[in-house]
């Protein structure tokens, strides 16, 4: 049988994709509606996501990433295939893309600076994300920071659909009932997994990178109050190094690249558990950027 | 903006924002060194210039007297020399210059 192919500019990566299932197919579309097709003939990833042959077509059914014709993953569910989409192209961004220091972290961007949050997984990120693109921040990525090596401190935007866990999802979708979501999938290694997608007003950004000023290390803590503390140039640029995938990779490159982009942002921790409270401080954060007086030209 | 990475030599690259910690980092292993201010505050002493022991001995005794502890000044100088510090100051002493960044 032959499968359509479609294509898809996703910030930096052209991506080829293709499944023989229509659901999936509609999901991926739903998610990526907006971004450019690709006319060429070179792609970065050709992904399928493909049913098995044999019983799982049929019995608990099962889909299958394949990337240039390799499974690296074991199959998961059919019903979590739009989760294993993202989580598989997130594998191929760390594992193949090395012209960037990638490190795990959310950006989002407003009045030309942009907010770095880098976490490890559970600590919030998405969450506080998801709220600031719902209070108007435009959105360069959820799960993967970009930063340029070859222009320091520049990050580049990829917009993909934010990916939100259990009790997250109705947060955001009850902070902001106009933002719209894939399918929930439930009973994945995560919990219930869904994804809000990128504003459109996001997308249309794409091609354009953003500059580095703030960098926040968030945490949910139940009941917290919401505490914003300075931190120091040297335990961000090492916790930053800890969240990257690749700074080992790039030796000093990306030790050039992190250095600049941390030299030129205003590091803090921030404590969390009210949205609201996180939005507020976070926006007034960005907005002391511009009383101070620094241009997006002097931090480039 | 200022300059803040290093080239102390070939192999050692040091990240210093001149306010609390700085960092080092090894380019041959990847690994990264948290150099506290003490040890800036020695590194400072040894990147002034060539020193006589004489000299040398005034200036540690300066940090002794103002507070710090000697045992813990010893670990720092320790800690320079592990990351190949002295060694480049003393043998490549010409060729430390100022890494530029790239805008």
């Amino acid at each position: 049988m032959n499968i359509p192919t479609k294509s898809y500019q996703i910030g930096p990566f052209s991506v080829a994709v293709s499944t023989d299932v229509a659901e999936i197919d509609r999901g991926i579309e739903s998610f990526y509606q907006g971004f450019k097709p690709v006319n060429a003939k070179f792609f970065d990833f050709h992904i399928s996501l493909e049913q098995p042959r044999g019983v799982r077509r049929w019995f608990r059914p099962q889909i299958d990433f394949v990337f240039d014709g390799i499974r690296p993953f074991k199959p998961l569910p059919r019903t979590q295939g739009l989760a294993l989409f993202e989580w598989g192209l997130n594998w191929c961004i760390t594992n193949h893309c090395h012209e960037y220091l990638t490190i795990h972290a959310a950006v989002i961007e407003r009045n030309g600076f942009s907010l770095i949050l880098p976490a490890p997984p559970g600590a919030g990120k998405s969450t506080l994300c998801a709220a600031l693109v719902c209070a108007g921040w435009r959105l360069l990525s959820d799960e993967l920071a970009l930063i340029n090596l070859e222009g320091a401190n520049c990050i580049a935007p990829l917009a993909r659909p934010v990916c939100l866990k259990n009790e997250s999802i109705s947060i955001i979708k009850q902070a902001s009932p106009s933002s719209r979501f894939g399918k929930t999938c439930t009973g994945t290694n995560k919990g219930d997994v869904a994804h809000m997608m990128a504003p459109a007003s996001s997308v249309e950004l794409i091609d354009e990178c953003a500059v580095g000023r703030l960098i926040v290390f968030p945490r949910y803590i139940a009941n917290s109050k919401t505490i914003l503390t300075r931190r120091s140039k040297a335990t961000t640029f090492f916790e930053m190094a800890r969240q990257s995938f690749n700074f080992h990779v790039l030796g000093s490159k990306g030790f050039e690249a992190l250095e600049s982009v941390v030299t030129r942002s205003d590091c803090y921790d921030f404590e969390y558990s009210n949205l609201d409270e996180a939005i507020e401080l976070m926006t007034e954060l960005s907005d002391q950027q511009l009383v101070s007086g620094v241009s997006t030209e002097e931090l480039i | 903006m200022e300059d803040t990475s290093w080239a102390l030599n070939r192999n050692l690259r040091l990240a210093d924002w001149r306010e609390g910690d700085a960092i080092a980092y090894l380019g041959d292993s990847g690994d990264l060194h948290v150099i506290n201010e003490l040890t800036r505050k020695i590194l400072g002493i040894f990147q002034s210039g060539p020193l006589t022991l004489g000299e040398l001995s005034e200036r540690m005794s300066f940090l002794t007297t103002h507070g710090e502890d000697p045992h813990y000044l010893g670990r720092q100088v320790v800690q320079l020399e592990s990351l190949g510090v002295l060694y480049a100051l003393s043998a490549e002493r010409e060729s430390i210059t100022p890494l530029k960044i790239k805008r």
